[in-house]
């Protein structure tokens, strides 16, 4: 089938571009709708805590399903079978983890972003620099990394030249997030997410139809053609340390990802916290569970030849699979909502970076807490179109750079700068404003300091400088850098002790845990 | 994992008597004069949000129940935590050091890393389920009843009744 196949992608598909347009009006109506509700700083930020715990579960993992998790999941698998599923799992794992420790606590204690609840008790300003500083790093190298993704993705699907692909996504996510707020950034991940779990859903339909509906049959079928090498674990776990270095950034940056703890606000209280982790994680699940299908799927009934030939990476595993499976019209439908993955994702990202601008520095340290609502709104705005015009030009900059790293690395800062001091401002009583400041800055320079010194940049980027090999082993900085962090955030606290925001843990404790005074 | 128990468990045992905070509070006030936290709690209560104060200085819960309700929240959340971390770094150092584990074929052409590897998604995602289960069934219960007394505690005293209506469904 495969050699006698070819493939209409990277040709400008006129259903594709009607889905396409079909998707981006249909949600720019929302966002109009959303505009006379996205008013005030609860409104823009929050969508006025209105969000049902289910809506708020599709919403997270609408997030969460990225078009690089979707197209590269689906073509990881199909290049190389089962490695594919422990890359799922390592993003996976994290959310369970997340609604132990901290789903509960950080809708009970903040507000509208993180650094309320590490500043819940200590002083403002010096947290909120710190604090926004990760969360603004973490923001940057995620949404590059996306915004690169999409320029190259939407080029390859549809020929579009990158910088104007690059440009529609800059422009329309910045009409969402600017106009529409929270509530817009929300329900556009919603339709998303339907739609990207519907259309994977029907293809998976198509895929296992072709085998008799047993699963089985379609990895026999994917042994037969290449080898039982493509059912079992093969290279990509070879370093023990680098796998445990990985998979503490993956297990506890989730729960440090801005963009993501953000989201705990829209709902009412914390009881729907967790219900829309419960939520998030089952679908996330269930979304894992089909990308392996369509990874599988595209590898039997494509070939891995043709997918490789498209892309070496396989980004093209899944619409290929379309193609065939259903015709122009079915990769229309699905390299639509690719380009709709790409659009609510970095809209998510750009107003998790405008509130961290907006609330935590304009507001609690230019201002000193004194401004006025409307101005933190306006300031929000305003921060949305230079983020939205910073990332469509940072898009342009590292075209054809390898910023597949940027992901990891976005993982790695969420999980040592974010993480260790958002759960010691909530599990330690005696964590001071010196300790949250050390924990949060070691975190953070370490992770940038210590993967650019590892081979994933020294020697994937830079190409070994002065011939050196990479001084730092680990892909991945996460095994040095978040232990560091957390006995940063000790040591800085046992130095400076902080008796008045000792005191204040008990209060703190009530509203944590009782809900009692919770916005 | 065993230090954050730990931590939440001496926090407990060192949680102040509600009358020596109270003490150091109006002590502590003037010195904190327009420090940026007092701006901070200028700027939520603009906001509409308020009955912080009033709430420490007479509104306390049981801190018999209280207790324990934080020792089961973590109890659970760490038994959870650490289940999760150790299913997914045992798997992780199978496939780095006994990758032959995995590669056994079962039945109908599969290996035994299929269900293993679906087995993970399916434990994390019935591990929230679990947490929620338990949540709903038995801490948001739990919640009610401590914050029921706080409650009653109110209306018996007299000048703050308002400001606590107002603190808890802020």
């Amino acid at each position: 089938m495969a050699s006698e196949f070819t493939s209409t992608i990277g040709q400008p598909n006129a259903l594709s571009i009607g889905f396409f347009f079909l998707f981006v009006a249909f949600t720019l109506g929302v966002t109009w709708w959303a505009a006379r509700r996205s008013r005030s700083a609860a409104e823009f930020y929050a969508a006025g805590r209105s969000v049902t715990g289910f809506q708020n579960g599709l919403a997270l993992a609408g997030d969460y399903m990225s078009a690089a998790s979707f197209l590269g999941i689906a073509g990881l698998v199909a290049l190389k079978g089962y490695d594919g599923l422990i890359y799922s799992i390592g993003f996976l794992v994290g959310w369970p983890v997340m609604m132990f420790l901290i789903a509960e606590p950080l809708r009970n204690l903040g507000k509208y972003t993180f650094a309320d609840v590490v500043a819940y008790r200590l002083r403002q300003r010096p947290i909120r620099v710190a604090a926004a500083c990760g969360s603004l790093m973490t923001v940057a190298f995620y949404l590059i990394a996306q915004m690169v993704g999409s320029g190259s993705l939407v080029h390859l699907m549809f020929g579009l030249p990158y910088e104007t692909a690059v440009l529609v996504v800059g422009a329309v996510m910045i009409a969402y997030v600017l106009f529409g707020g929270m509530l817009a950034t929300t329900w556009v991940q919603i339709i998303k997410a339907v739609l990207l779990l519907g259309g994977a859903s029907v293809m998976v339909f198509v895929v296992l139809r072709h085998f008799g509906f047993s699963p089985a049959e379609l990895f026999r079928a994917s042994a037969a053609r290449y080898g039982d090498k493509v059912l079992a674990p093969g290279g990509l776990v070879s370093n023990p340390w680098d796998a445990l270095s990985l998979g503490m950034a993956l297990m506890f940056g989730t729960a440090g990802l801005p963009h993501i703890l953000m989201r705990f606000y829209t709902v009412p209280d914390a009881k729907a916290a967790r219900k829309s982790v419960f939520y998030a994680t089952g679908l996330i699940s269930y979304f894992y569970v089909l990308t392996f299908i369509i990874g599988f799927g595209a590898m039997t009934l494509v070939g891995q030849e043709v997918v490789a030939g498209f892309d070496k990476g396989g980004n093209m595993a899944a619409l290929l699979l379309a193609e065939v499976t259903g015709g122009t019209m079915f990769l229309g439908f699905i390299a639509a909502v690719a380009f709709a993955t790409i659009l609510a994702v970095v809209a998510g990202l750009t107003l998790a970076g405008a509130t961290t601008y907006a609330h935590d520095l304009y507001a609690n340290v230019f201002r000193r807490g004194q401004s006025t609502e409307d101005d933190e709104v306006r300031m929000a705005k305003r921060a949305t179109v230079a983020l939205g015009v910073l990332a469509v030009a940072l898009g342009i900059a590292f075209k054809g750079q390898n910023v597949a790293f940027m992901v990891g690395l976005a993982f790695a800062i969420a999980a040592s700068a974010n993480f260790p001091a958002l759960l010691m401002s909530i599990l330690w009583k005696r964590f001071s404003t010196f300790g949250a400041v050390c924990s949060i800055a070691t975190g953070a320079t370490l992770a940038v300091g210590l993967i650019v010194l590892s081979p994933t940049v020294w020697v994937d980027v830079l190409h070994s400088p002065w011939g050196m090999a990479a001084p730092f082993m680990l892909k991945n900085p996460a095994l040095i850098s978040l232990p560091a962090a957390f006995a940063a955030g000790w040591l800085g606290s046992v130095l400076r002790p902080e008796p008045d925001a000792e005191q204040r843990y008990a209060e703190q404790k009530i509203r944590n845990y009782l809900g009692v005074g919770a916005e | 994992m065993a230090t954050i128990s730990e931590t939440a468990g001496t926090t407990d045992m060192t949680m102040e008597a509600p009358q020596t905070q109270m003490t150091h509070m109006s002590h502590m006030a003037p010195a904190r004069q327009g420090t940026p936290h007092q701006a901070h709690q200028a700027h939520q209560e603009q906001q509409g949000y308020q009955g912080h104060r009033g709430l420490r200085a007479h509104n306390h819960p049981d801190e018999a129940q209280f207790a324990a309700l934080v020792r089961a929240r973590w109890g659970v959340s760490l038994t959870l935590t650490a289940l999760m971390l150790a299913i997914y770094f045992g798997f992780i150092m199978v496939l780095a050091f006994r990758r032959d584990l995995l590669q056994a074929p079962v039945g109908g052409g599969m290996t035994l890393g299929i269900p293993v590897g679906f087995g993970i998604i399916v434990i994390a995602s019935a591990l929230t389920g679990v947490y929620v289960w338990w949540a709903n069934r038995s801490y948001d219960g739990a919640v009610r009843r401590i914050v029921a007394g706080m409650h009653s505690g109110v209306q018996s005293g007299q000048q703050t009744g308002q400001t606590m209506k107002g603190a808890h469904h802020g």
